[in-house]
């Protein structure tokens, strides 16, 4: 396995790299990323290791401002902050590690939020999802026995290739990634 | 505006706006721009030509725009956005989410039409999903979750009764308020009426309220568990055994997201939906995993529960395909969910050591059929 030296992952950058999120929404999900860090005891600074085929990389996770514990307590009882934080992690790291710098989203089941990548340089105003890749985002605030990263993305994987034996084959390209918040640690799988 | 992609970008940010406001509380507002996005993306949706080229743009925008109209509770709209994507070319994963998001409109839509009087003895339990037809759901799905939604309701009473928790034994007549019933499901939906009636005079009943609040009990743990807050249920239920024979049964009726998408309650006075799946609802905190951790090492050990071990101890045998033999420590809030297991196969998570005494932690059901 080889690995690379640290990036820096600046968390206020999210809104300036995926243009598609607005400054408003960015600035939420990179305080439950906050939150996130906070509730396992990191800080501005902590090193997240992302796994990749067969590497893994490095990166040095940044922001500037605290979670005070009137931040923490609104986050107690809320169950997506864990997903969203994930989020803006897998979104500013996956363009380092893929090359797809657009990120496109769209509205999912639930209140959830998809997202697809591609080259920059395609802008097609009509067909504006073809020939991008699905990202598939997980959260783990902190991995315990029965909650893996492994274990999360066997079973997004397992979802996926029942979608293929039920039927027509998608040639979409679905990057999946898991990240847990207690070690830190990112896994990103391929279909 | 006038191209597909400018209609999407901007249904997305008022999408992500909605998404801050109501994480701020402001659901009026979020309602608002969730609504002003659906019309767009709906806008963007109809723009794309209607042939197998345009896949997947045009079936991801339809679910796009259906998500977006279900959010906001437009239910007719969501089936015809939902209809129209599934009636291009989607791929197996977007027609799943397609289908999904028209039988749940649809499912909702039905139960909003009905006009429900129900009785406050009375709780409806309404399942939808793919293996939900017009008055049938599999036997399985159906008994397991009106099974553990009465074991929730008995233990209720005996927490509410202030009475210490018991697995074996028999309870007290005193403690058997309530004999459960069932009516007949609702023409063409598999909905069912539970019915409490009264097995005890009405003076025992004036001990602890009346059989509403027994209900409206249940449902706020259901609800409390449906929106993650296991804290606040651990605040609510404080003890300990109480509170894990409720999250192991709450787990039982929660849907499974394949064949199961939603389970609704409603009661005389209120509609609660389970939508949570079960695979996200852990039985023990993690705390409690951690603590043990550092004294043996956590295993998964797929067996069958197959013999009993010491019934003073609650520990029960597990033996695995090989013909392994496992001693299974049960916490005795869960001994009534992992007695509805026994002869089954399962998976168990927890500290074991050498000789294969494992502490459960978790327990969930495992397909042995060969492939």
């Amino acid at each position: 396995m080889t690995t690379n030296t640290a990036h820096r992952l600046d968390l206020e950058s999210l809104s300036e790299k995926a243009y598609a999120i607005t400054p408003q929404a960015a600035g939420h999900y990179q305080e439950c990323c906050m939150v996130c860090f906070h509730k396992n005891g990191h800080s501005s600074g902590v090193h997240l290791h992302v796994l990749h085929n067969e590497s893994d990389s490095s990166f040095e996770v940044c922001w500037s401002g605290s979670v005070t514990e009137r931040i923490a307590n609104a986050y107690r009882d809320h169950n997506k902050y864990v997903d969203l934080g994930a989020c803006t992690v897998a979104l500013l790291v996956v363009p380092e590690l893929t090359g797809y710098g657009a990120i496109t989203p769209a509205a999912a089941e639930g209140t959830g939020i998809d997202y697809y990548l591609g080259p920059e340089e395609d802008q097609d105003d009509v067909l504006i999802f073809n020939h991008k890749a699905r990202l598939e985002i997980s959260g783990i605030l902190t991995e315990t026995a029965t909650n893996t990263v492994k274990k999360r993305i066997q079973a997004k994987k397992r979802r996926l290739m029942g979608y293929e034996q039920g039927g027509l084959t998608d040639p979409t390209q679905v990057f999946i990634v898991v990240v847990e918040f207690g070690q830190p640690v990112a896994e990103m799988a391929e279909r | 505006m006038s191209n597909v992609r400018e209609l999407h970008n901007r249904a997305m940010q008022l999408a992500q706006q909605a998404m801050v406001a109501r994480y701020s509380g402001s659901s009026e507002d979020a309602d608002r721009l969730v609504r002003q996005a659906y019309v767009l993306e709906a806008q963007a949706a109809d723009l794309v030509p209607d042939e197998q080229r345009s896949e997947p743009t045009r079936s991801i925008l339809y679910r796009s725009a259906a998500s977006l109209a279900h959010q906001c509770g437009e239910l007719a709209t969501t089936q015809r956005l939902a209809a129209k994507g599934l009636a291009g070319f989607p791929s197996r994963d977007i027609e799943k989410e397609l289908g999904n998001l028209l039988s749940q409109a649809r499912f909702e839509l039905e139960l909003r039409e009905q006009d429900l009087e129900l009785d406050k003895e009375e709780v409806q339990m309404a399942m939808s999903g793919s293996s939900v037809g017009l008055g049938i759901v599999p036997y399985k799905e159906f008994r397991k979750r009106v099974e553990s939604f009465f074991q929730l309701t008995r233990k209720t009473v005996q927490r509410l009764f202030g009475r210490e928790f018991q697995q074996g034994g028999r309870i007290a007549q005193a403690f058997k308020l309530f004999e459960p019933a069932l009516a007949a499901p609702k023409e063409g939906s598999f909905i069912i009426t539970l019915r409490f009636s009264r097995a005890q005079d009405i003076q025992q009943l004036s001990l602890l309220g009346d059989t509403a609040q027994i209900i409206d009990e249940v449902l706020t743990g259901v609800e409390m568990i449906n929106r993650s807050e296991e804290r606040r249920l651990r605040d609510h239920i404080k003890d300990d055994n109480y509170y894990y024979h409720f999250v192991g049964q709450a787990r039982e009726i929660a849907p499974d997201g394949e064949r199961i998408n939603a389970v609704h309650f409603t009661s005389h006075n209120r509609q609660v939906g389970l939508t949570r799946f079960y695979d996200d609802i852990q039985l023990m905190e993690a705390s409690v995993e951690q603590e043990t951790r550092t004294v043996r090492p956590v295993e998964t050990v797929a067996g069958k529960l197959d013999y009993a071990v010491d019934r003073k101890r609650r520990n029960i045998g597990m033996t695995t395909k090989e013909g392994k033999h496992y001693e299974v420590a049960v916490h005795e809030g869960l001994e009534d969910l992992v007695k509805s297991y026994w002869g089954s196969w399962v998976e168990i998570t927890g500290p074991c050591d050498e000789k294969r005494n494992i502490e459960l932690r978790d327990i969930r059901p495992v397909d042995m059929s060969d492939d």
